[in-house]
């Protein structure tokens, strides 16, 4: 049983972070979401004592760990307020450059950037040591 | 008296309120910058109580340890608090006087400073993981403040990075549950049992989530894009307050709960603190943009604190406390005059140049001074030797960044006559503080004992 | 004391320099009076000789203590006698300056400040007796040399001299701070005078003071450090004159005379004189070469104070006497020499010995006058000069007769340098074609240009002093006695005289060897410059562009492989926690508990629940479209709530499900502000790149065995029993029948407050990123349902979803009344209101102004929500009473609407339900509207 929380936890982690390594932004936050969920998951595994983890339907037997519950309740309520950022960053992010892909991104911006430099004029870039 | 809740429940209070109201009047952005100052006047009368008596301390809604949530207004905690609470109020004051672009600003910078004063004042592992999320989310909005965002790249990665971070913290957090059953530190650290197994591989868990907030290397990649992308004040936060939560997070779990699993990782932890001292200083050298000087800067220094860290004993421990510190301030001050020019700014960045490299009687003084004795006091001659090695790099990439912005061809202004009051009076307090140090010898002494003694 | 009081009056005076800010002109005057009044504080306290001591650091061991000894004495008089001659001087040369620079004279302020700064640095130096005092002193004076040199800090040349100064004297004081602090550390106290009592040996020592000494060395230019000296040059003439004389360079050999009683003995104070002669011939042969006025002078610097080095490392009475009394003629000499160099320099807009000649005529009284010091700096009868290689020559004879004639053939070269400086510039014939540069107006213009009486004036004064110094043997002899004694701590007995004897011999021959050097110029100038240019290519100079250039480079080399490869890959913080993990997986594998847990039929469901669950994580993974994905995500939070019902935790299952829920919409909703074909676009890409992928796919798998590692063992050692027992207790006294609705919104508010805040916080930046002032400023011009993207809602969807609004709000309300007693809570009926709302929205084509007014007032039903969820933080304290105190007080009966009591418990339920329903209406209409302007603005 417990071998078996801690691999459904590690798994639900490890695709979430193979989908936070993509390059498409909205398969990144999904990616966090699901990692999230993976330590929420080991969090009432954490909670579970070993022998009266079992099969407790939704009817009134006692419960988990009461403890564990409120904080995987925080738990969940902070990956939803985060998840919601990271939507709004990647919609953000592509708003301003018409991209949801992680290199277009640092490819239109340092784009930008070379803009500003060669704006900036020469000489911005001299070496102040050594002669 | 009192009360170690005070800073937090002002803070709080004023985040909510400035919920409602426009942020971009300046008469907001005062008030707000206000109760940031009452919070840190706060902070530090609990800071001065810790240190010449003995810390406050609460229980929420008066229940006993263990079922309320404890608050403790050590040294460690109040010290970190204090500066944290400087660093954002400089940065709050600075914003209002050049002119808040954004409404929600204040309200998020107030939300930041509550979380921050909440982790470092709660005794409660969980609760830390709460506050700690709720800087972290604040900062997150804060990294697109502007009128237009510039890199909206690092922020997506700033943001991504920060959750794996936090997702570890709270996998410890759980796994620190379920070995001892209780979530108040310092009924952890007693109820830890003598099983290593778990207990280093949740320390190590710990390490690397704390050590991304703080930019370890090699933890440390999303760090100098962040910092150079975001405006002067947020990255002034950034570096000054929120970048603390992994150093006293390393001091606070580190040597509570798992003071033997710092004592077996020594040689890695201090291997780890020299490849950030010596890599942050190498590649500082030739960025040409202050900001990601500056970046660069803030991770070789991370380093100087896990060293010290890693080394231990009161002399150690005080001297990383220090040093995060100190560290702090002179980013705060370094980042608040970026794009700013006019003699005052070029005195302001050169005071914070010489603190980063540690000339008398700047602060940055009185943390050198700590490191070196330090290293004497261990008798250690590639430490001393990293500590000059990595003092030689910041003299020349500060004092490169400080030529190249300040002295080839004098551009912009400090914009108002109150930036530059503000500017130069951050600089008297960075620049002459070594001049009478033993305040924040005592504090860190103090803190020390906090962290020593408790374990 | 009032040597204090002097070091008080450079303080005072800095801020009445400053003071003189709008009126630039008075700075000068300023400074003049600050530096007499200074000088007119040390005599006395000089004659007095008494110790200042007060507590500082008491942290540290630190302590305020001055002593106006007569070798801190001879320094702090120089500094001061110095400084009032070049603040003289830099007086009128300041105010041209700044004018052929084309910049304000306010500017000269600041150079005022610096300068009467670099003097309180000097003064303090020169003072102090606590070594940590000492080092402040002495890295502040390296902090005013740097602004100093760089004080033309337009030109390229003046910011590379002055951050060279900077790395080599400053990375020296590092060295300084470690050397200082061994001793503090084995001595155990930072007092020079105790230190030098406790008798200080062993291998830390000999460390210790090899860092003093090569500390001293780089602050004093010497070989192989000298490199900074030449090129501090750059600097303003009064700059030069005083930094090579009593200021910095000085500082250097000072140290050396302080720390005396501690280095004698050690191997590094045995290597002193080698040191000093390998700077005395570097320098010499140098100097011989260089064709530039202050170039030759630097050079000189090098070599002159290399004679000190040897001097002290002799040793005895004749060599630290003798050390002082050189330090006091060369500084004299060498000052006087600068501002005779910057004089002719402004007179005839050249600086170079092959453009210059002939100018005694045209500046008889300057000619003179250097003619004085060019002797005391070689060195003759009757200038003070003759006195510092008289202690020279018998310091080098005690060392035996081989010795001595090698010294003395140094010495003859300082005549030879010095000749050719002097005669270049005053003899020979004058060159009359017009150079550029400064001062080649006045050339230009054919004015017979002579000195200015303001610069030639203060090589006057300075020549005299040579002159009465060496009128005056007994007085330089008790001089150099008393410092020499005061260095070494215990009395040393020295005299100097005219008188015939074997110094005497020896300088004899010396000057006639110097002259025969100088007269043979033409045989060995070609290889001196053979010497230069070896030394250019390969020496330390080379070496440190060589250092610069190299860790440029590979500070780029790093930084590109960081920008392209690691900035931007979450990978780069997974692989290396991977790594982490595994050595610690490595050191306690063994320790650890691995248990498998019981298996039994009743375990079937959930195991079944979680393989179910990993699958579902798996083939997340495979989804190409972002519909797919989001259906996956969702489809595993939904078995994830299955899971949760099944181990007993209900009320995580509801939440589960309605937070899935939630951010299914919000993606949903997300991705119309992208339109499909760029959706599409990435999809494909994404699929698209092999290697790419399979490394996703092997940090994947670091990733999950990194939770592995860390999650069984952890899970395998339990402990019972756990502090949810403590709460289970303590749950009746707080109203509530659900334990989870109790910590919740009892013992532990404070997560649920800090949670609720994180998502104010959270919608705050959602308002910062997309909000353009979020109330009242729907995007303009646009009409119709969403922009034509998928076909408007029916009438049937419009009926159906006011049925489902109706419901979800009555459910929501249940949820939020019933919470407190038994299961949900706040949020999950805030989540379930927002959710019905949103349905609602986007049934009727997410038209803003035809749904409902909670829409445009999101944002402050979420902000009241916030407010009166803290209530029960921030009112009690009012009271008297604890935060978050259980009000009314805990186990009393509570006041009942009904079935439902209302307590504070109560009351962050319903802020936090109003918090979550604000935040889930509010972050639609956010992303909604970004979706409608990322229609207009893209193209």
């Amino acid at each position: 049983m417990i071998l078996a929380l801690a691999a459904t936890v590690a798994v639900l982690f490890g695709a979430g972070a193979t989908l936070m390594l993509s390059r498409d932004l909205f398969r990144m936050v999904t990616g966090a979401v699901l990692a999230s969920n993976a330590v929420t998951l080991f969090l009432v595994a954490a909670g579970l004592s070993p022998l009266t983890a079992g099969l407790r339907p939704l009817t009134g037997a006692p419960e988990t760990d009461p403890l564990v519950q409120a904080l995987a309740l925080t738990a969940i309520v902070i990956t939803f307020g985060v998840a919601s950022l990271l939507l709004a960053l990647v919609i953000r992010a592509y708003t301003r450059h018409g991209t949801i892909d992680l290199d277009d991104l640092a490819e239109a911006e340092r784009a930008e950037e070379l803009d500003a430099g060669e704006a900036a004029g020469p000489g911005t870039t001299e070496r102040e040591a050594g002669g | 008296m009192i009360g170690p809740a005070l800073p937090l429940l002002v803070l709080w209070a004023g985040g909510a309120i400035l919920f409602f109201v426009d942020g971009r009047r300046r008469a907001i952005g005062v008030s707000a910058a206000l109760l940031v100052a009452a919070a840190a006047v706060a902070c530090a009368a609990l800071l001065w109580t810790a240190v010449v008596d003995a810390p406050r301390q609460a229980v929420t809604g008066g229940w006993p340890v263990g079922v309320g949530i404890r608050l403790r207004a050590d040294a460690l905690g109040t010290f970190f608090a204090l500066i944290s609470l400087v660093s954002i109020g400089a940065a709050l004051a600075i914003e209002t006087m050049k002119g808040v672009a954004s409404r929600t600003f204040p309200a998020l910078m107030l939300l930041t400073a509550a979380g921050l004063v909440g982790l470092f004042l709660t005794g409660d592992a969980f609760n830390f993981y709460v506050f700690f999320e709720l800087s972290m989310i604040a900062s997150f909005g804060l990294a697109a403040y502007g009128e237009e965002p510039r890199e909206l790249r690092a922020g997506v990665v700033f943001a991504l990075v920060n959750l794996v971070g936090s997702v570890f913290f709270l996998g410890s957090i759980a796994a620190l549950y379920r070995i001892t059953g209780t979530l108040d530190m310092g009924a952890i650290a007693a109820q830890m049992g003598s099983d290593v197994g778990p207990r280093t591989l949740i320390a190590t868990l710990l390490f690397v989530a704390l050590g991304v907030k703080l930019g370890l290397f090699p933890l440390h990649f999303w760090l100098p894009s962040v910092y150079r992308s975001t405006r002067p004040a947020v990255a002034a936060v950034l570096s000054g307050a929120v970048a603390n939560i992994g150093a006293y997070g390393l001091l606070r779990f580190g040597l509570e709960l798992f003071p033997d699993s710092v004592a077996a990782a020594r040689p890695l932890l201090l291997g780890i603190g020299a490849a950030t001292v010596v890599y942050g200083g190498l590649l500082a050298i030739s960025r040409r943009s202050p900001s990601e000087v500056l970046g660069y800067s803030a991770i070789g220094q991370a380093g100087y604190v896990l060293l010290a860290l890693a080394v231990g004993g009161p002399l150690g421990v005080a001297a990383a406390v220090l040093y995060a510190g100190v560290n702090a301030l002179n980013k705060t001050l370094l980042f608040l005059t970026a794009g700013l020019g006019g003699p005052a700014v070029s005195l302001a960045f050169a005071v914070g140049a010489l603190s980063v490299v540690g000339v008398p009687p700047t602060v940055g003084f009185a943390g050198k001074l700590e490191l070196f004795r330090v290293g004497v006091a261990q008798e250690s001659a590639w430490l001393l030797a990293l500590l000059v090695v990595g003092g030689g790099l910041s003299f020349l990439y500060m004092f490169q960044a400080y030529q190249h912005e300040h002295w080839v061809p004098e551009r912009g202004s400090a914009g108002s006559r109150a930036v530059a009051v503000g500017l130069v009076l951050l600089a008297v307090l960075v620049g002459g503080a070594a001049l009478w140090p033993e305040p924040l010898l005592a504090t860190s002494r103090a803190a020390a004992d906090a962290l020593l003694g408790g374990s | 004391m009032t040597a204090v009081l002097a070091l008080l009056a450079c303080v005072g005076g800095l801020a009445a320099v400053g003071a003189t800010r709008r009126h630039p002109r008075a700075a000068p005057w300023t400074a003049l009076a600050v530096t007499a009044a200074v000088l007119a504080l040390l005599v006395p306290a000089v004659r007095g000789g008494a110790v200042f001591d007060a507590a500082w650091i008491p942290g540290w061991g630190a302590r305020l203590t001055f002593e106006a000894d007569a070798l801190g004495g001879l320094l702090a008089l120089l500094a001061a006698g110095i400084g009032a001659v070049v603040v003289g001087y830099a007086r009128p040369y300041m105010a041209e300056h700044l004018r052929e620079h084309g910049r304000p004279l306010r500017e000269q302020v600041r150079f005022f400040l610096l300068l009467v700064l670099f003097l309180a640095s000097m003064v303090g130096l020169a003072l102090a007796r606590d070594l940590i005092l000492l080092f402040l002193f002495f890295d502040l004076s390296a902090i005013c040399s740097y602004f100093l040199i760089g004080f033309d800090r337009e030109e390229a040349e003046a910011r590379r001299g002055a951050l060279m100064a900077l790395l080599v004297t400053g990375g020296g004081s590092l060295l300084l701070l470690v050397a200082i602090l061994v001793w503090g550390a084995l001595g155990g106290s930072y007092d020079v005078a105790v230190l030098a009592d406790v008798g200080l040996s062993g291998t830390a020592h000999e460390w210790a003071a090899w860092l003093a000494v090569v500390a001293a060395l780089m602050k004093s230019a010497q070989v192989p450090f000298h490199i900074w000296l030449p090129r501090a040059m750059v600097a303003p003439t009064p700059v030069s004159a005083y930094l090579h004389s009593a200021a910095m360079v000085a500082a250097g050999v000072f140290l050396l005379l302080r720390l005396e009683p501690l280095l004698g003995g050690t191997t590094a104070m045995a290597a002193l004189p080698w040191l000093g002669l390998a700077s005395v011939l570097t320098g010499s042969v140098l100097a011989l070469g260089a064709d530039r006025l202050k170039r030759l002078l630097a050079y000189s610097t090098v070599a002159q104070y290399g004679y000190i080095v040897l001097l002290i490392g002799l040793g005895g009475p004749a060599g630290l006497a003798g050390a002082a009394v050189y330090l006091l003629a060369h500084a004299i000499a060498k000052s006087a020499l600068f501002l005779t160099a910057g004089a002719v320099t402004r007179a005839t807009g050249r600086e170079r010995l092959s453009a210059l000649g002939g100018l005694g005529r045209r500046m008889p009284v300057l000619a003179a006058a250097a003619a004085v010091v060019a002797a005391t700096l070689a060195g003759l009868p009757p200038t003070v000069g003759y006195f510092k290689d008289e202690a020279l020559l018998e310091a080098a004879l005690g060392r035996g007769p081989a010795f001595g004639v090698l010294v003395a053939a140094a010495v003859g070269l300082t005549l030879a340098y010095i000749a050719r400086f002097w005669i270049g510039t005053f003899l020979g014939a004058p060159h009359e074609e017009t150079a550029s540069g400064e001062g080649g107006a006045a050339a230009a213009a054919g004015e017979p240009a002579g000195a200015s009486p303001g610069l030639v004036a203060p090589v006057v004064l300075l020549a005299a002093a040579a002159v009465v110094g060496g009128a005056w043997p007994h007085g330089i002899s008790r001089i150099g006695s008393e410092a020499g004694s005061a260095a070494a701590r215990e009395t040393l007995a020295f005299e100097l005289a005219y008188e015939a004897g074997p110094p005497l011999y020896l300088a004899l021959g010396a000057w006639a060897f110097g002259a025969a050097v100088y007269a043979l110029r033409r045989r060995w100038m070609p290889l001196v410059e053979a010497l230069h240019r070896a030394g250019s290519a390969l020496g330390p100079e080379a070496l440190y562009e060589a250092a610069l250039r190299g860790l440029d480079r590979l500070s780029t080399r790093a930084h590109r492989l960081e920008v392209r490869d690691l900035r931007d890959r979450i990978a780069a913080i997974l692989l290396p926690a991977g790594l982490l993990v595994a050595i610690a997986f490595a050191a306690v594998a063994e320790a650890s508990p691995w248990v498998i847990g019981p298996v039994t039929l009743e375990h079937l469901p959930l195991l079944l629940a979680l393989g179910v669950l990993a699958l579902v994580g798996l083939t997340v993974l495979r989804r190409r479209t972002h519909l797919g994905l989001v259906l996956g995500l969702t489809a595993a939070g939904f078995t994830l709530a299955a899971v949760y019902a099944l181990v007993g935790a209900p009320e995580l299952a509801l939440v589960s499900v309605l937070v899935e829920t939630t951010i299914t919409v919000l993606l949903l909703r997300g991705f119309r502000a992208v339109p499909e074909r760029d959706l599409r676009r990435e999809a494909v890409r994404e699929g698209g790149v092999g290697v790419q992928r399979r490394r996703d796919r092997l940090a994947g798998l670091v990733a999950g065995g990194l939770a592995f590692v860390v999650a069984w063992p952890a899970l395998s050692s339990p402990v019972e029993p756990t502090i949810a027992d403590v709460y289970r207790e303590h749950a009746h006294l707080v109203h509530a029948e659900s334990v989870v609705s109790a910590i919740l919104a009892d013992f532990r508010a404070l997560d649920t407050l800090g949670e609720s805040t994180v998502l104010a916080a959270a919608l705050l930046g959602m308002a910062m990123l997309l909000g353009r002032g979020w109330r009242r400023s729907a995007p303009t011009g646009r009409s119709g349902p969403e922009g034509g993207r998928g076909p408007g809602p029916t009438d049937a969807t419009r009926v159906v979803s006011g049925f489902v609004l109706a419901v979800s709000l009555v459910v929501a309300l249940a949820l939020l009344v019933k919470g407190h007693a038994a299961t949900g809570a706040g949020f999950s009926a805030g989540l379930l209101a927002g959710t019905g709302i949103i349905v609602h929205h986007l049934a009727h084509g997410g038209e803003r102004g035809k749904t409902l007014a909670v829409l445009s007032r999101a944002m402050p039903v979420a902000g009241a929500g916030l407010l009166l969820a803290l209530a029960p933080l921030l009112l009690p304290p009012l009271a008297g009473l604890p935060p978050l105190a259980h009000l009314p007080a805990p186990g009393s009966e509570a006041p009942a609407l009904g079935h439902l009591s209302l307590h504070s418990g109560f009351v962050v339920e319903t802020g936090v339900f109003l918090l979550v329903l604000g935040f889930v209406v509010a972050a639609l209409d956010l992303l909604s509207r970004a979706a409608a302007w990322s229609e207009e603005e893209l193209p």
